[in-house]
């Protein structure tokens, strides 16, 4: 089994707290990067540019960013929910 | 509004998204590199990093030479593939695998990790009763889903800021040609046009009309989001299938998942004949 000891979230100290995060919850924290870059390329999208997918639904650059809220934002938003419900064990 | 911020502060965003497109996602893979090495040991993160390198760089160039697509204007390439590309799939490849087990298995898979001394069976992980395959395929499934919603925002954004260029959809297109891509936001006219190749012209046969790809997403081809879909789930579920081979040699899975990729790099690119 695992030790148990070494997953249990830090009580005191901001650095221990810190590696604490990079180490078990990197990946939640770049999957959050990778949501944060789309929305923000979708903000800065120059509008002639956006004209060349030819879509009639993404018609504006900040349509991707609202279509990156629905797609991808909402999975952090439940790792957060999965992991500050308390566990029932 | 942050256009307005970049006019302030004298920079073109276009050009500023395409350079940092490149340092963010080399940046991206290197720490995710670093990341696995730490908690899951030097053999399994070579084994993951090497076989999705190679997977994604083999199929994309492919991608490339078939004329569905280019990639114009970068600085390092593999071929005719950004560096950036395969090492940023793997990357997220890595981010969503392991994403995908902590939304399933939640506050337990937080100490699956070598550096902690993890011995736990991987059947005890299983959620179905019998065979752990339907485990596996089950969280290859929500792998694959999770990357294709990732796709479906960044294939747009790669057409708008020229990271990548789909072949267009209209009369007499069966290659990037020249004059299609317009280098607004790049110097290095690099890849600007698919070259006249082997591979271009044996699928050319296959698009009589020299039409491609009629049906689009967002602008982008419906077989894009089909062929993610299947390239990150047949990445996964191999990788995933061979970790659980606990009694095997280090050397064994890497051999194993290296022939797995083999069979799926001749398999892929026969995906880009879909032209729906």
């Amino acid at each position: 089994m695992t030790n148990t000891d070494n997953i249990a979230w830090p009580q005191k100290g901001f650095w221990k707290r810190v590696v604490y995060l990079v180490k078990y919850h990197f990946h939640a924290l770049l999957f959050f990067y990778i949501w944060f870059g789309l929305f923000v390329c979708g903000l800065t999208a120059p509008e002639q540019r956006v004209a060349e997918l030819g879509s009639g639904f993404i018609t504006q650059g900040w349509h991707l960013s609202a279509l990156s809220c629905l797609l991808v934002l909402p999975w952090p938003v439940f790792y957060m929910i999965r992991f500050l419900r308390p566990s029932k064990r | 509004m942050v256009t307005a911020l970049f006019d302030l502060l004298g920079i073109d965003p276009a050009r500023f998204l395409k350079t940092s497109f490149e340092v963010s996602l080399i940046s991206l893979f290197l720490l995710c590199f670093a990341h696995s090495a730490w908690v899951h040991g030097w053999k399994r993160t070579l084994r993951e990093f090497s076989a999705g390198f190679m997977l994604t760089a083999v199929v994309e160039n492919i991608g490339v030479l078939c004329g569905a697509y280019i990639y114009p204007g970068f600085n390092y390439y593999v071929y005719a593939t950004p560096l950036l590309n395969p090492l940023s799939w793997v990357a997220i490849v890595y981010i969503v695998i392991e994403f995908t087990n902590r939304l399933v298995y939640g506050p337990r898979s937080l100490g699956t990790y070598q550096v902690d001394g993890f011995t736990e069976e991987p059947k005890d992980f299983t959620l179905f009763q019998g065979s752990f395959m339907k485990t596996i395929i089950l969280l290859a499934a929500i792998d694959a889903s999770l990357c294709v919603m990732i796709d479906l925002i960044e294939d747009p954004l790669a057409t708008i800021y020229n990271w990548w260029i789909w072949v267009p959809y209209k009369e007499g297109v069966n290659t990037i040609t020249a004059g299609m891509v317009d280098p607004y936001n790049f110097d290095n006219h690099l890849w600007m046009v698919t070259p006249d190749n082997p591979i271009s012209r044996f699928f050319s046969g296959f698009f009589p009309d020299g039409l491609r790809y009629p049906t689009r997403i967002l602008g982008i081809p419906l077989t894009n989001f089909i062929d993610w879909f299947i390239l990150v789930f047949s990445f996964s579920l191999s990788f995933r299938w061979v970790e659980t081979k606990r009694s095997w040699s280090e050397w064994k899975k890497t051999w194993v998942l290296w022939i797995l990729m083999l069979i799926i790099i001749i398999v892929m690119p026969f995906t880009i004949l879909l032209n729906i």
